[in-house]
């Protein structure tokens, strides 16, 4: 008998830990991991335009997903970490395109300027990039690789030239199978990054993430 | 009938398996992708050099609407495939990585996406304009009559299914853009099943060719 009011005891404590999670998660600590490389495109000088993968808002100039990222940051108060190489990036199109191309190729993870330690202060990962040939740029398979974030909640959002996440969310399950990929991630084509409809659509993107996981 | 008729439609059939597989970029991997797109260009070659009497007939005879039709399709997916295999050519990153004329700039990428995605829907009227000649072989090798109940009612109505699903497709899969040259670069899900992405542009080549196919019989050939 009292063995059976011990285990009737562990599944009611059990389920009423389950039941609180949700609540917890309201307080998850988040952080936004992003990789942007703005490109050296006109920009006319009016507010709120949009180029290859650049875009000026209030005046400022910014990488598309560097923008999505700050947006997510102003909504959910997390943490910001830029993603950056050792060696920099051609900042033109074309020669960018062609670079990325032959990293592509020789298969290389450039070196990346910064770590991070303090994953353990973090449970809900944010993670931005660009498409690149139609795949992560090689900088992401470089934080991937370096960073273990088994158990983590992984959220993608990404500013596209069309080819919204591509092979990316396989390749990030593949890379790290231990962490929960939410795949619900956000893409927006960078075209639209600029629009005033970006912020709102970025909120009501975080309220249904926010349903899906309570 | 002649062994050379059977074996020419036969090469066709692996030629529509291998177009499908080429509109799915991302079924097989990228070195896949580009032998497979080397395999197809040797059997357009095949096609075409088995179709010589074809070419060699083009300065004979009367030209009817008909012909007219036949030959602007056949000139006009000539040079789309043209320009899909140069530009294939040049955008290749494994068969001939380091090839003089190597370029990968948003240009040539779209023209690629371009003219494969023009490719596929002239393609389609190709196959409609060969309909009836296809749709005798095979109710010849099947020993069907082309008059019976199942070519005159079931099949039509198999077709108008698959053809109402292939402009489904069409849309649900926004070909139309890629045709106006508005994608800069592919979507493709990497999700999705296999089977889906073959059966979707099969059913889109079958919309344009069963379409195609009535459009010739309500235009050309009915009022006759």
């Amino acid at each position: 008998m009292k063995k059976i009011i011990i285990l009737f005891l562990f599944v009611a404590f059990g389920s009423l830990n389950a039941m609180a999670e949700p609540i917890s998660n309201h307080a998850q600590r988040t952080l936004i991991v992003y990789f942007s490389q703005p490109e050296e495109v006109k920009l006319e000088g009016v507010d709120g335009v949009s180029g290859a993968s650049i875009l000026q808002k209030n005046n400022q100039i910014l990488g598309s997903t560097q923008y999505l990222a700050q947006v997510i940051q102003r909504h959910t108060g997390g943490e910001l970490f830029r993603i950056e190489t050792v060696i920099a990036y051609p900042t033109q199109h074309e020669p960018l395109l062609r670079y990325a191309e032959q990293e592509l190729r020789d298969n290389r993870h450039p070196e990346l300027k910064a770590k991070i330690d303090n994953l353990a202060d973090y449970d809900r990962i944010f993670i931005g990039y660009s498409i690149w040939w139609y795949k992560m740029p090689m900088p992401v398979y470089s934080f991937l690789q370096q960073h273990d974030l088994s158990g983590k909640i992984l959220i993608p959002f990404t500013s596209h030239g069309g080819s919204r996440f591509s092979d990316s969310l396989r390749e990030i399950k593949r890379l790290q199978p231990d962490a929960q990929l939410i795949t619900q991630g956000l893409a927006i084509s960078r075209e639209d990054v600029a629009d005033e409809s970006t912020v709102t659509r970025v909120s009501d993107w975080l309220n249904q993430l926010a349903n899906v996981q309570q | 009938m002649r062994k050379k008729y059977q074996c020419q439609v036969m090469l066709d059939v692996v030629m529509v398996s291998i177009l499908l597989s080429l509109m799915g970029f991302h079924l097989w991997s990228e070195y896949v992708h580009e032998w497979l797109g080397a395999v197809f260009f040797l059997m357009v070659v095949l096609h075409v050099s088995w179709n010589i009497h074809w070419i060699q007939a083009l300065f004979q005879g009367e030209y009817s609407t008909f012909r007219i039709l036949q030959l602007s399709i056949n000139v006009l997916l000539m040079l789309l495939f043209l320009s899909a295999a140069i530009s294939g050519i040049m955008l290749s990153r494994h068969i001939l990585p380091n090839f003089i004329m190597h370029n990968s700039s948003d240009l040539v990428r779209k023209i690629h996406m371009t003219s494969i995605h023009w490719g596929l829907v002239v393609i389609a009227l190709h196959l409609g304009v060969h309909w009836k000649m296809l749709a005798n072989f095979f109710c010849k090798i099947w020993h069907i009559s082309p008059d019976s109940v199942l070519v005159r009612r079931i099949l039509p109505a198999l077709l108008g299914m698959v053809s109402g699903y292939g402009l489904y497709a069409f849309i649900h899969r926004g070909i139309l853009p890629y045709l106006l040259l508005q994608v800069d670069f592919a979507f493709f899900d990497f999700e999705e099943s296999k089977l889906l992405v073959y059966w979707d542009f099969f059913a889109i080549m079958m919309f344009g060719a069963y379409l195609t196919r009535y459009l010739i019989w309500l235009t050309i050939f009915r009022p006759q």
